[in-house]
């Protein structure tokens, strides 16, 4: 079994003043050596909160209320801070959004990007800044050798994006987090720096796990998605059968809201309504109250994430399944 | 005057600005700007006059601080004593200058003693926060609550006049501001995504509190430390006054103060000068911190 990590009824809540935020409940999924997964959803649906558990760098008011996260046979939830801090930047690399203020003025890029390698591997700050220039120059930034001795100031945002996945690279983990990386970049940066993330990911035999909210990003870049709503997965599939045959109805929503060439004269399909609060998620199904084909059940019992097909599983009542459940 | 910052202004004309291709240097920046600045050159150089006549006293001083002359005492400004003679006839312009050295070196060490408490403990509750954060803000809003001299007076008392405890007593009174401003600041900070990634690639607390979130107070530590200093010098020259700091012949300008108030009525020279020379050092610290402040207030760049 090539299964890298395995996430089981995750859960987690934010404690705020006005009560308890659901953000993510019972999420599982698993991300096999070598491959790349996107989690696409809407914004609030849960995703960076996942990323984030994953890290365990949650915010202090979060809590994971139930769940495992395995990761090369241990569940991270279990271990402590010091433990965790040892997998952090090694093993389990995050990129984030925004990359403008993701560096600290005051430091060097050198001084910064050597950082993984002082830390993990005790090397000397020479050899440090030797190995930052290097990977420096696998992200095709321009002038290593010299970028190493500017401060962040002197970078446009690609740049610094680039400069943060170096940086988070550096140890060649076996799984890399992007969280919207791309986001604050325009579109042609985008498609440069998603090949690149995408080079770099294969060269290194990293699995990734690529959160946006962009189905073309998802679409062009990885193997399989997960598609997430108010704290839930709806549907997880391949690529290709999602983009052909979604199962769940906001999946379809989804993509008929996607424009494309066959429908120029149309208008766009938009799904009514807008996501529930998290404070009071709606009972049962969290979909029904925006849901097309909802019936009696779907707004009593919850569905569960079912196998339709062997790499197809959806969480919605108009499909049976009907050899097993998964998990 | 004007000619050294005539010099000064035709070096320095290349702006440095924190946009600017070149790395910044932040104390070759400050220094740059103050030289710029008129209040900040003024309050530089008298700060740094009489810091020199402390350092240099024997060579300045037309008398030893301690030569008393008995024949002379209680004596008016005159040409052989400018400032006049004190009641035992020692020289007050000769204890003046000898008493810079000590009130500007008590008001260095105190404000450093607080500096190094009022960093730690506030970087500490910031950047931890949670019930360490609530821990050290009630700590300093218990001192806070307290009139800072009455519990000086009180510690003073208990552990012996003379300067060590008088610094030791201060350090561990004023850094209240300091560990409030360094806390908020550090609130800010460590929002930042800089510090996100810090923890991302596995940096201990530590590390992250040294080389993310000091580095980026220093510039609110160094106007804090220039705004502390008056309060330190102040408040250690009232220890000094009502006997409690530094003990005669020692000649600290509260101290010298102090020896004069008996003679108000006969002798206010021996009050009075001592007493310029405080407010003129206590007021060069102060503006010299606003203008720093300033200066490292990127708001308030490019500003008149």
């Amino acid at each position: 079994m090539n299964e890298l990590l395995k996430v089981r009824n995750l859960s987690v809540n934010y404690i705020i003043d006005r009560g308890v935020i659901r953000a993510v409940e019972n999420v599982s999924f698993a991300i096999n050596k070598g491959e790349k997964i996107c989690l696409v959803g809407e914004s609030g649906s849960g995703k960076s909160t996942v990323a984030l558990a994953l890290m365990k760098l949650l915010p202090k008011n979060a809590i994971i209320k139930s769940g495992e996260i395995i990761f090369k046979g241990t569940d991270l939830l279990t271990l402590n801070e010091d433990k965790m801090r040892q997998i952090r930047g090694k093993e389990i690399a995050i990129v984030f959004q925004n990359p403008l203020t993701s560096l600290n003025p005051l430091l060097t890029i050198g001084v910064q990007n050597s950082e993984p390698f002082e830390e993990h591997l005790k090397m000397e700050k020479k050899d440090a800044i030797q190995k930052a220039i290097n990977m420096l120059k696998k992200v095709k930034l321009t002038d290593a050798d010299k970028a190493v001795y500017r401060y962040p100031h002197t970078f446009s945002g690609g740049m610094r994006q680039r400069i943060l996945i170096a940086m988070m690279l550096s140890l060649q983990p076996e799984l890399l987090i992007a969280d919207e990386p791309f986001s604050a970049l325009d579109v042609s940066l985008q498609v440069e720096l998603m090949h690149l993330l995408n080079e770099l990911v294969k060269d290194f035999n990293s699995s990734l796990l690529f959160i946006t909210h962009d189905l073309g990003v998802a679409a062009e870049l990885c193997d399989r998605i997960i598609v997430m709503y108010a704290g839930k997965i709806v549907e997880e599939a391949t690529v290709f059968d999602l983009f052909e045959k979604p199962k769940h109805p906001y999946a379809q929503g989804l993509l008929q809201s996607l424009p494309t060439i066959e429908k120029l004269n149309k208008r766009l399909v938009t799904l009514p309504g807008s996501p529930p609060s998290l404070l009071d998620p709606p009972k049962g199904c969290r979909f029904h109250p925006r849901c097309p084909y909802a019936m009696d059940i779907c707004k009593k019992e919850e569905p569960q994430l079912i196998e339709i097909e062997p790499t197809h599983k959806v969480a919605c009542w108009l499909y049976k399944s009907d050899t097993h459940e998964t998990n | 005057m004007i000619s050294v910052r005539k010099i000064f202004a035709t070096i320095m004309r290349k702006d440095i600005t924190f946009q600017s291709l070149e790395t910044v240097n932040l104390w070759k920046y400050i220094i740059t700007q103050l030289l710029r600045n008129k209040k900040g050159i003024t309050s530089l150089g008298i700060i740094s006059v009489l810091a020199l006549i402390g350092i240099f006293a024997e060579f300045i001083a037309p008398y030893p601080y301690d030569a008393q002359d008995l024949q002379n005492m209680l004596r008016p400004p005159s040409i052989g004593h400018i400032f006049g003679t004190d009641a035992l006839g020692r020289d007050v312009l000769s204890r003046i200058i000898y008493g810079a050295r000590i009130t500007i070196f008590i008001g260095f060490a105190i404000t450093f003693l607080t500096a190094i408490l009022g960093i730690m403990l506030g970087l500490i509750a910031g950047y931890f926060g949670g019930v360490i954060d609530m821990i050290i803000s009630k700590i300093i809003e218990i001192f806070w609550a307290f009139p800072i001299i009455v519990i000086a007076l009180g510690l003073t008392v208990v552990l012996g006049p003379g300067i060590r405890n008088v610094i030791l007593v201060l350090g561990i009174l004023l850094w209240v501001p300091f560990a409030k401003v360094i806390r908020t600041k550090t609130l800010v900070i460590r929002e930042n995504s800089f510090v996100k990634y810090a923890k991302a690639i596995g940096l201990p607390s530590i590390k992250i509190i040294i080389k993310h979130i000091f580095l980026n107070v220093v510039p609110d530590i160094i106007v804090l430390f220039a705004l502390t200093i008056p309060d330190a010098i102040i408040s250690s020259a009232a220890l000094s006054f009502l006997g409690l700091g530094v003990q005669p012949p020692t000649p600290e300008w509260g101290a010298i103060l102090s020896d004069g108030r008996l003679y108000l009525m006969i002798a206010p020279w021996i009050s009075v000068f001592p007493g310029i020379f405080l407010l003129i050092l206590a007021l060069s610290f102060n503006i010299l911190g606003d203008v720093l402040r300033d200066v490292l207030d990127p708001f308030m760049r490019g500003r008149k």
